[in-house]
């Protein structure tokens, strides 16, 4: 293994990428490379130094419960839910119940002006009998 | 969507990784109050969206995915990135210094404030979760060579802003470079 590719593999030492193979060759060239050997140390020091770094964050109590809190919120239907949805079924109850008595009306308006649409016509034409038989 | 099937997974969700959720959120935001917003509404899009997990040991890097969109629908919205050029972010990383001083938490966070998302994303996810140049470049969706190109320049920027006498910590002189 020359420089140039001991190099590139040492990007993936650290996210344990290499198959043992690579992994092998490049121990073998760091260890016959001081050159090579120093630039991985380097970049191993930096790498540790700037991890340790960004794991450093400041954390605030309570924030596992908070969201729970918010999720548990989002999932289960408030009170005011319940009574919204009672309200939208009693509200298309009523109208439809409504809409069927208009319905029905009508049918049998229709019925009746039909019905004496006929009766009128038997009159005319002699048959006699009372209109509203 | 399967409310009772789902609530004890995702609280055994939250409870696992809400911690590096979290200090993902920070390093992507710099601000604890918006880390936490970014936090609980990638929690809660994953409720939603919770069927579409298709293998649940894949789930840590499917929050992380999550969460860097709420980020990303966020800063569109507002406008509120704000970085150097692509061009000014560095190149190939020098020698350290030797022995390397320890780094100061907040002055790493000023420099990677001023990192443009593309290179600020795999360099937390690269120091910060461990996550490989692959599972980097699925959540990005890039090849993986740009997140490699991507994280050297991002290196060797951090390093020139860090290895400053200023950077460092233990009470150095002088708070504020030029």
């Amino acid at each position: 293994m020359d420089c140039a590719n001991a190099r590139l593999l040492l990007n993936f030492v650290r996210t344990g990428e290499l198959d043992p193979a690579e992994r092998e060759a490049l121990d073998n060239h760091l260890s016959a490379c001081p050159d090579c050997a120093a630039c991985a140390q380097a970049e191993s020091r930096l790498d540790d130094a700037l991890a340790t770094a960004m794991q450093r964050v400041p954390f605030p109590a309570g924030l596992k419960g908070r969201i729970l809190q918010r999720l548990a919120g989002k999932r289960r239907p408030g009170p005011w839910r319940w009574a919204a949805a009672a309200a939208l079924v009693l509200a298309a109850g009523l109208g439809g119940l409504c809409g069927a008595q208009q319905w029905a009306a009508r049918v049998r308006c229709a019925w009746m002006g039909g019905e004496l649409h006929r009766r009128s016509l038997d009159i005319r034409s002699g048959n006699g009998g009372s209109p509203l038989q | 969507m399967r409310w009772p099937g789902t609530t004890q997974a995702i609280e055994e969700l939250v409870a696992e990784h809400y911690s590096s959720l979290y200090r993902y959120a920070y390093r992507l935001c710099g601000s604890s109050q918006e880390a936490e917003d970014l936090a609980q509404e990638a929690f809660f899009q994953a409720q939603v969206k919770w069927g579409q997990l298709r293998d649940v040991n894949r789930a840590r890097a499917w929050l992380f995915t999550i969460l860097r969109n709420v980020y990303l629908h966020k800063v569109r919205d507002r406008k509120m990135e704000k970085a150097l050029p692509l061009d000014e972010v560095g190149d190939i990383p020098d020698r350290s210094p030797d022995p390397l001083p320890a780094i100061d938490p907040q002055r790493l966070q000023e420099a990677l404030d001023e990192l443009p998302e593309v290179f600020r994303t795999p360099i937390i996810l690269f120091y910060f979760e461990d996550f490989s140049y692959r599972d980097i470049a699925d959540q990005m969706v890039v090849p993986m060579g740009t997140i490699m190109s991507r994280l050297a320049r991002a290196k060797s920027f951090l390093k020139n802003r860090l290895m400053q006498p200023a950077a460092l910590v233990a009470g150095q002189p002088g708070e504020e470079d030029a």
